[in-house]
């Protein structure tokens, strides 16, 4: 099965994918560490609701409906007209408000870089590592199938 | 202020605050031509008042397709943020047509429902520049004890005319509620409108 690429984190997209991955303690060290939270205006407050959750046969057959699943978002702005949104999976209403934060401080510029360093690269370099490990336990088990040429009658 | 319209803030507490403001419009309705006070948003685009701001964010959903007036354009992305409502180049399609006074259009073009389903009519909700002051009309009709007073700037010389006219259709017609600043006044279609001398 195909697999996507592991975001970069450099531009919008992959940032916000790499949030969205970031574990609840990854999210609340970073809060911690921040020298100084934002002030911050909540859009819209954090939200749960239902997404239906498509998949395709080896990434390439027909589209199906998997099933649904929770998802929390948030939108928060700063600096007047700054936007963030946060989408998280589950009901983590917290981490949607702080990921929103964080997307509209990476959208500022990422002063100092220090969202990169203690946030985005951590997350960036265990689901590296989650995925490896999840390849190996599969390859091991991988089974090859052939189908053996007919005899030429 | 010249922030984006989809970058501000709705309502602080978006259950409470709308169930409140739904009860301001379920009073105005029952009492025409009291007016009651709504749960204002913590911000709104600069063209709308706090009260059709609420009433919007009360009243809107991904069903209802709502009009706007050319001046009150500016707020389509607020609406679609907060309500993810499909905003309507037609009058005629709209559930909730959006207005100021003097851009109000003919209530003859707008949506009246249909003799089966009367229901499926538009609703407009109209920016007045005074609820207060102004020309007086004489209201009668169902949740009127006889006859009330309301003073209220800006409406269009027509509309007594067109609203006298739309009463010959009943059931069918528009809904109307005035509002300014945070206060809203309910017209529902079975009101009688006359002017006083």
């Amino acid at each position: 099965m195909a697999e996507a690429p592991t975001p970069t984190g450099q531009d919008r997209p992959g940032w916000l994918a790499l949030l969205a991955r970031a574990t609840p303690e990854e999210l609340d060290s970073t809060w911690d560490a921040l020298p100084r939270v934002p002030a911050y205006t909540v859009l819209q407050a954090p939200t749960v609701g239902l997404v239906m959750v498509r998949g395709r046969a080896g990434g390439e057959g027909r589209p199906f409906n998997l099933g649904e699943t929770t998802v929390t978002r948030a939108t928060v702005r700063i600096d007047r007209d700054v936007v963030g949104h946060g989408y998280v999976l589950g009901r983590r209403r917290r981490c949607a408000e702080r990921i929103a934060v964080f997307d509209a401080l990476l959208q500022t510029g990422d002063r100092n870089g220090l969202l990169g360093d203690i946030l985005l690269d951590p997350v960036r370099k265990r689901t590296q590592r989650e995925r490896a490990r999840r390849r190996r336990r599969a390859a091991a088990t991988r089974v090859d199938f052939f189908t053996m040429a007919r005899e030429a009658s | 202020m010249s922030e984006p319209a989809a970058a501000l803030a709705g309502f602080r507490d978006p259950v409470h605050d709308a169930q409140r403001t739904f009860r301001a419009v379920l009073d105005a309705l029952a009492r025409p031509g009291t007016l009651q006070r709504v749960a204002a948003p913590d911000e709104q685009p600069t063209c709308l008042s706090p009260a059709i701001a609420a009433l919007a964010l009360s009243l809107l959903d991904h069903d209802t397709a709502v009009w706007l007036c050319p001046e009150l354009c500016a707020a389509a992305p607020y609406f679609r943020f907060h309500a993810d409502t499909p905003v309507t180049d037609s009058p005629g399609a709209a559930a909730f047509a959006l207005t100021t006074a003097a851009q109000m259009p003919a209530l003859g073009t707008l949506a009246a429902g249909t003799p089966l389903y009367p229901h499926r009519s538009c609703t407009v909700l109209c920016e007045v520049p005074a609820l207060t002051g102004g020309k007086a009309l004489r209201l009668t009709g169902p949740g009127i004890d006889g006859s009330t007073r309301l003073r209220c700037q800006g409406l269009p010389g027509v509309f007594v005319h067109q609203w006298s006219a739309q009463l010959g259709r009943f059931p069918l017609g528009v809904d109307v509620l005035l509002t300014h600043g945070d206060r809203v006044c309910g017209l529902p279609r079975g009101v009688r409108i006359e002017e006083m001398g």
